[in-house]
């Protein structure tokens, strides 16, 4: 033991030294420990869980984004298929209330020609018989001018109905 | 000459300064003290103004704390065992290195007491490198007994039990196991070669580094000692990068098997 700390002596070790040097060895240590690597550990793991909380809501927030886009992308395509059932069931029935309407038309028209004609045939009757009535009262009057007699009211009927039955 | 200047060789012992009762306060425990206050004072300034958003300031203190992690987690494979030794490799990176960069600021070395230089690396005093250098193995087989038992830690020098289990086996195992048991003593040597070698490496370098400085100054005043300084600078931050490393792998080695054993992380 001795030659060992002879021999360390003549490079110049001497243990006072020593131990002044692990003493000032070990301050620097707690020093640092507690004031440099301590709190630098605690903000760089501080900062690296804020950073990988971030990433990971934005991962979170990417995913919703993309959730809801699906869902509304899904209730859109819901949606136009709603639309599509709702234009078609219109188209239907607005063919179908064409269809009816133009029937409902054709009746109306065809029962206004149909009194239009009727109306027409009575009015043509009406002025048939007129044309008769005038027609034997032309004749009535040139036959009192041909025979120069008067037919009294009762002669006269006679007459116009003989001549009226002879014209019909 | 007149580019020659009579530059005084230093001595392998630090010079004294002063005595405080039978303590003799020497210029590489001056300058050592001086580090450790100014280290006290940075890092108390630097630690209160730790922010989330760091500070240019802040950025460089957490770029170097990352640096020194890296290094120690390439040793030790592991980074949460890299983050238990930052404490102690961060130590001796920072310490280490200031210390053997300091005295290349100009005219540190000038300012003298009773005509002896007033500052002088920790590192070129042998009391510092071989302190820290026998307390790092000390830790690391402390460590390794706290973590195998006495018994087992001692059984790892010692390997009788090797001995005895090889000749049960036969008498040529027995002879291997003899082989075995000389390696487990030589095992105690090489522990020892450890501080030596630890100390020595450094020391070594710093003081060669002034002896060469001395010896180029005498000879070439001008521009050679300009590059020589400038390639301590480099010799400087890499043989403190070396103790330290070397460190954590001496206490990685000794505890590693505890590891592998226990399944937990490495005791700081």
């Amino acid at each position: 033991m001795q030659f060992i700390l002879d021999t360390l002596g003549k490079i110049g070790f001497e243990w006072q030294m020593a131990l002044f040097n692990l003493i000032n060895f070990l301050i620097l240590f707690w020093i640092l420990k507690r004031y440099a690597f301590g709190p630098v550990m605690k903000v760089l793991k501080q900062r690296h869980k804020e950073v990988s909380d971030s990433v990971e809501n934005i991962q979170k927030a990417k995913t919703e984004l993309q959730m809801s886009q699906q869902k509304s992308q899904q209730l859109i395509d819901e949606a136009k298929v709603e639309a599509n059932g709702v234009v078609e069931a219109a188209h239907e029935h607005a063919k179908k209330l064409s269809g009816t309407m133009k029937e409902k038309a054709k009746e109306e028209i065809e029962l206004l020609i149909s009194q239009a004609k009727k109306n027409i045939d009575i009015d043509k009757e009406e002025m048939r018989e007129d044309l008769r009535k005038e027609t034997a009262q032309l004749v009535v009057a040139a036959v009192e001018k041909v025979i120069g007699e008067k037919f009294d009211k009762k002669k006269d009927e006679a007459f116009i109905s003989k001549m009226v039955s002879s014209i019909k | 000459m007149f580019f020659q200047v009579d530059a005084a060789q230093p001595t392998v012992q630090p010079e004294a300064i002063f005595s405080i009762g039978s303590l003799t306060v020497t210029n590489a425990m001056m300058l050592g003290a001086c580090i450790t206050i100014s280290v006290l004072v940075f890092f108390f300034v630097a630690s209160r103004r730790l922010k989330l958003k760091p500070t240019s300031s802040q950025s460089f203190l957490e770029m170097m704390v990352e640096a020194f992690l890296g290094l120690i987690e390439q040793i030790t494979g592991n980074r949460k065992a890299a983050e238990q030794l930052l404490p102690l490799i961060g130590t001796i990176f920072l310490f280490f290195g200031i210390s053997n960069l300091i005295t290349l600021i100009p005219g540190l070395a000038s300012i003298t007491y009773n005509e002896v230089p007033l500052f002088r690396s920790p590192t070129n005093d042998f009391n510092m490198t071989f302190t820290i250098a026998l307390g790092i193995v000390l830790l690391s087989q402390v460590m390794s007994i706290k973590s195998f038992g006495l018994f087992a830690h001692l059984g790892k020098y010692v390997k009788i039990k090797e001995v005895v289990a090889g000749f049960r086996q036969g008498f040529g195992k027995g002879l291997i196991s003899i082989i075995d048991f000389a390696i487990g003593l030589l095992d105690v040597v090489s522990e020892l070669a450890k501080v030596l070698s630890l100390s020595l490496r450094l020391f070594g370098n710093m003081y060669a580094g002034e002896v060469l400085a001395a010896v180029l100054l005498g000879a070439f005043a001008f521009a050679v000692p300009t590059v020589w300084l400038a390639m301590n600078v480099l010799v400087g931050v890499l043989q403190a990068m070396v103790f330290g490393a070397l460190s954590a792998a001496y206490y990685t080695q000794a505890v590693k098997q505890m590891e592998e054993v226990t399944g937990e992380a490495l005791p700081v």
